[in-house]
């Protein structure tokens, strides 16, 4: 079902004669997938899902202008001349760019990185036999609803530019996402993702998760304002999914960023690192080359506290005069995979140094009302608790995380050894991320009228 | 008008017959083509333009009450068998409890043709067009000496769909739609203020001249908005007053507090871990949740919204869901895999975003039901409130059930006249106290274009946004 590299590359190259003719430069992506994902919910299999997809992406060049466009690879080898053709016809209205660079030169080595596991390919039913075990499991643990996704995909992409890059990669992502549900209000959530099945760690997502919704089921109002908060690496996986977008060089120069100026400026505390891994063994979004032809590279994007990259393409490196980076995205650079780097405590620490405080499990919904200055709030959930010296009181209703980034990255004291490696449907700018636990001072907290 | 989808007809019959043979009880295939093209402007230039061409078939089987969807861009025979099998085997290997509901099944054509098609006006008319906003915007930043990031994104696509299943459904439809969205950031002493919003229809080019768009005017009218909060808005009051919510507030609200809750999928808790479920429960139809005066409804038939279909993705026909009637709840949206759950009939609202995903309930286009007051008459009696204009940041929780909306453009409003601009407003409530509140909307409705995410993977959807001005009594204001 799936084209492998010598079909792909034969295609490929067919194609990237054909479009030669018409277009200065270009790059094709030729990208070949077979997808599965199992949902479930209230304790059993609501549906199975496959996807089998040939496409072709390109972005092409003339004359400093600049065109992107996917199709079925199937029409593109039908009548290959039409797509360019047509990408020639709509540039010819267009402006130059200002910040026009051509595609750089290719990578003379790629990084070896363990990305693909075979049983994705060749077992999918395991995800329904998992699946399956994992419901058992959880209702085992005294939950008494759960839902969630497994998911299971097996990529092909090859990628061949005019300036000579000729690159292949084979890889899988896998993911286990559970929210756990003792009733509609009382529910932990937890999620594990990597490229290899059996290196998902499920019985941690079956221990925290159970943790999470079981750890009490009194529920109470407390006044807002701020606290000391423990963010589970799932509650601050989903807030660094923002700041991974913020680091895009053209996500500061639309205005998107709170990293705007910042530069090789203090953004957090010093024991913030976060790295942008595209390197990670076995990680879920590992890859060896962006997508204009150049390695990937493991960097920081804060290091110590210290804004220590924008993440470019070509356009943005030539407005900011700076290096290329391996993180095109042919309109929008972006990271490849979050590495928050761990601190030296334990979660048990971490809470023991709560005096009067709160345990968010799971941050959704982030929205910004200021974007330049990072305002955000959030809708947490899947475990909220209200902790005192030490303990987990009761859980808490009603609260709602309203802050900035740059307050909740200057605030964090605590970050723990153990890190979990994720990607959850409510990381909204889709980036997987290892995250330890975090604990952040002085996080800001509202409460909605009516409660 | 000859479509290229038109050949591939047969193979959505023989992918149905095909799964029966293979022991499917029941079986439906969706061959669907999303044919668009799109400008981004900031600006001023054109960063990129592009189009995309996504086609293929999804197909879905039921197999001993065991849901299975499997889709391919590649259309051959072969292609489809493989697709077909695959969907089978997955639904072999577990025990699932799915059961359709009974409904109605129609053969039909309907071929929605725009007035002036965009594929036909050139690619120089259209950037014209989008310079013309970035023009306005850019000398209205100008004349107060403020620099500004002006991006402007255009697109316009076509949606041609074949559905077919084995309950006897033929439906042909094709819709066009066009939309733009305009972000005008000002960036002043230090400070920025971002105001976006966003236009669409199912139909053509004809939108971008016409009145209901007036898009020069809002492009203008949102730069000055961003200037009077950055250089004249004061602190916003805080207590308990009385609130004015504009059409794309009281939109938002209708979208997020009232529609997502009567999705009947996250009411039985099919979108548990995603998007989430709500706090109505199945037995809550009949219940009184708000003020007489609260009608909410979501009608995919009004011609040329952004969420226009006249059948769903089930083959069912649309028809207007009044989700609340006069303060009541009176019926959720449901395909017909959610209606079966709660023993009722489809109402119509599957919908799947493109030929990949699985359709599942969804909304098209709701609205609280319009009034019979001015804007004025709304403020008149109003002795200390706030005007709602736009919003920044908002969010809801998953069950449906606390909300925060953040101002944008907001004003105060003494004695029943509208005073200075004032800044982030936060008005943060719970669902039931929202509609509690309501006792009064302007007879004027005015739409907003909004994709509308849910499912997993995610599915966006067009819908349209917006309704009338909504008062609210006695609601608590804080300031950020």
């Amino acid at each position: 079902m799936m084209m492998l590299k010598d079909e792909l590359f034969s295609i490929g190259e067919k194609l990237l004669e054909e479009f030669k003719k018409y277009v200065d430069d270009c790059a094709l992506l030729l990208t070949s997938s077979v997808k599965h994902q199992v949902r479930f919910a209230n304790n059993i299999i609501t549906v199975t899902k496959t996807w089998i997809e040939n496409t072709l992406h390109a972005c092409v060049d003339k004359n400093n202008r600049v065109a992107v466009f996917s199709i079925p690879l199937e029409k593109a080898l039908k009548n290959p001349e039409l797509a360019p053709k047509m990408a020639l016809e709509m540039l010819k209205h267009a402006n130059p760019r200002e910040d026009y660079a051509p595609f750089p030169e290719p990578a003379k080595e790629l990084p070896t990185i363990e990305h693909f596991d075979k049983t994705v390919i060749e077992k999918p039913e395991k995800g329904i036999e998992l699946v399956i075990k994992t419901i058992d499991d959880f209702k085992n643990e005294g939950i008494k609803r759960v839902a969630g996704t497994m998911r299971l995909d097996a990529i092909s992409s090859a990628l061949l530019t005019t300036k000579g890059a000729e690159f292949f990669d084979l890889g899988t992502q896998v993911y286990l996402d559970v929210r756990t549900f003792m009733n509609g209000e009382i529910t932990g959530a937890f999620s594990s993702a990597s490229s290899h099945i059996d290196s998902l760690d499920i019985k941690s997502v079956i221990d925290i998760a159970s943790y999470l919704a079981k750890a009490s089921t009194e529920t109470k109002s407390i006044e807002p304002g701020k606290y000391t908060t423990i963010f589970t690496p799932m509650a601050f996986g989903a807030l660094s999914n923002f700041i991974g977008l913020a680091s895009s060089a053209y996500a500061v120069i639309l205005g998107y960023s709170f990293f705007v100026n910042k530069l090789n400026q203090k953004v957090a505390s010093d024991i913030v690192t976060i790295l942008d891994n595209p390197h990670l063994r076995r990680g879920f979004n590992s890859t060896p080359f962006d997508l204009e032809g150049i390695n990937t590279n493991k960097k920081p994007i804060i290091e110590k506290g210290i804004l220590k990259n924008y993440l470019h393409n070509r356009f943005t490196a030539k407005r900011m005069n700076a290096k290329l980076t391996g993180n095109a995205g042919w309109i929008f650079p972006s990271p490849w995979q979050l590495d928050i780097l761990p601190g030296d405590s334990t979660f048990d620490e971490m809470l023991s140094e709560v005096k009067d405080g709160i345990l968010v499990g799971n941050c959704t919904y982030i929205r910004l009302q200021n974007y330049i200055l990072g305002q955000f709030s959030c809708v947490i959930r899947d475990g909220v608790f209200y902790v005192k010296n030490g303990e987990i009181k009761f859980r808490v209703k009603g609260l709602r995380l309203a802050d900035s980034f740059p307050n909740i990255l200057s605030n964090v004291r605590l970050l723990s050894k153990d890190r979990f490696h994720m990607y959850s449907w409510w990381f909204e700018t889709d980036l997987s991320v290892s995250s330890p636990w975090v604990l952040v001072e002085k996080a800001n907290f509202t409460k909605a009228f009516g409660f | 008008m000859h479509l290229d989808i038109e050949q591939f007809f047969d193979l959505a019959e023989f992918a149905v017959n095909y799964a029966l043979e293979q022991g499917a009880k029941w079986a439906e295939a969706r061959l669907q083509r999303d044919y668009s093209r799109d400008i981004f402007m900031r600006n001023g230039n054109i960063d990129a333009i592009g189009f995309s061409d996504e086609f293929g078939i999804g197909i879905r089987v039921l197999v001993n009450g065991s849901l299975s969807f499997a889709s391919t861009d590649k259309l051959d025979k072969e292609t489809i068998k493989t697709t077909v099998k695959q969907a089978i085997k997955m639904a072999r290997a577990f025990k699932g409890d799915v059961k359709l509901s009974e409904e109605k099944m129609w053969e039909d054509r309907i071929i929605i043709r725009p007035k002036k098609d965009p594929f036909d006006i050139s690619e120089g008319d259209k950037i014209s067009f989008m310079k013309q906003i970035d023009t306005i915007a850019l000398d209205i930043f100008k004349t107060k000496k403020m620099q500004s990031i002006r991006t402007i994104g255009l697109s316009w696509w076509r949606t041609e769909k074949y559905y077919v299943n084995s309950d006897g459904a033929k439906i042909f439809q094709v819709i066009p739609r066009i939309h733009i969205f305009v972000r005008l950031v000002g960036l002043h002493m230090g400070q920025a203020e971002d105001i976006s919003f966003s236009l669409g229809n199912a139909a053509g080019w004809e939108k971008t001249e016409s009145k209901e768009w007036r898009i020069l005017e809002r492009a203008q009218e949102h730069a000055e908005a961003i200037i009077k909060i950055l250089t004249e808005a004061k602190k916003c009051p805080e207590g308990k007053m009385d609130v004015v919510l504009g059409p794309s507030v009281s939109g938002l609200a209708a979208h997020e507090a009232a529609g997502h809750g009567y999705e009947a999928d996250r009411i039985w808790g099919r979108e548990g871990a995603q998007a989430g479920e709500s706090w109505i429960r199945p037995d809550f139809i009949g219940k009184k949740v708000a003020n007489d005066v609260v009608t909410v409804i979501d009608d995919p038939t009004l011609p040329e919204s952004y969420g226009f279909y006249l059948y769903d993705d089930e083959g069912v026909k649309a028809r207007p869901r009044y989700l609340i009637k006069n303060g009541v709840i009176n019926e959720f949206l449901h395909n017909r895999e959610s209606a079966a759950r709660f023993g009722t009939k489809s109402t119509a609202a599957a919908r799947a975003s493109a030929y990949n995903r699985e359709p599942i309930p969804r909304m098209a286009n709701t609205f609280w039901a319009p009034g019979d007051y001015t804007f004025e008459e709304l403020i008149e009696d109003i002795k200390f409130g706030i005007y709602i204009k736009s919003f920044g940041e908002w969010n809801i929780d998953d069950r449906r059930y606390n909300s925060i909306f953040v101002s944008k453009e907001a004003y105060l409003i003494v004695n029943g006249e509208l005073k200075e601009p004032i800044k982030y407003a936060v008005f943060e409530i719970t669902t039931p106290a929202l509609y509690q509140s309501i006792d009064a909307m302007s007879k004027h409705l005015e739409f907003e274009a909004a994709t509308c995410g849910k499912g997993d993977p995610g599915q966006g959807v067009p819908v349209f946004t917006g309704g009338p001005h909504l008062r609210l009594r006695k609601i608590v204001i804080k300031c950020r």
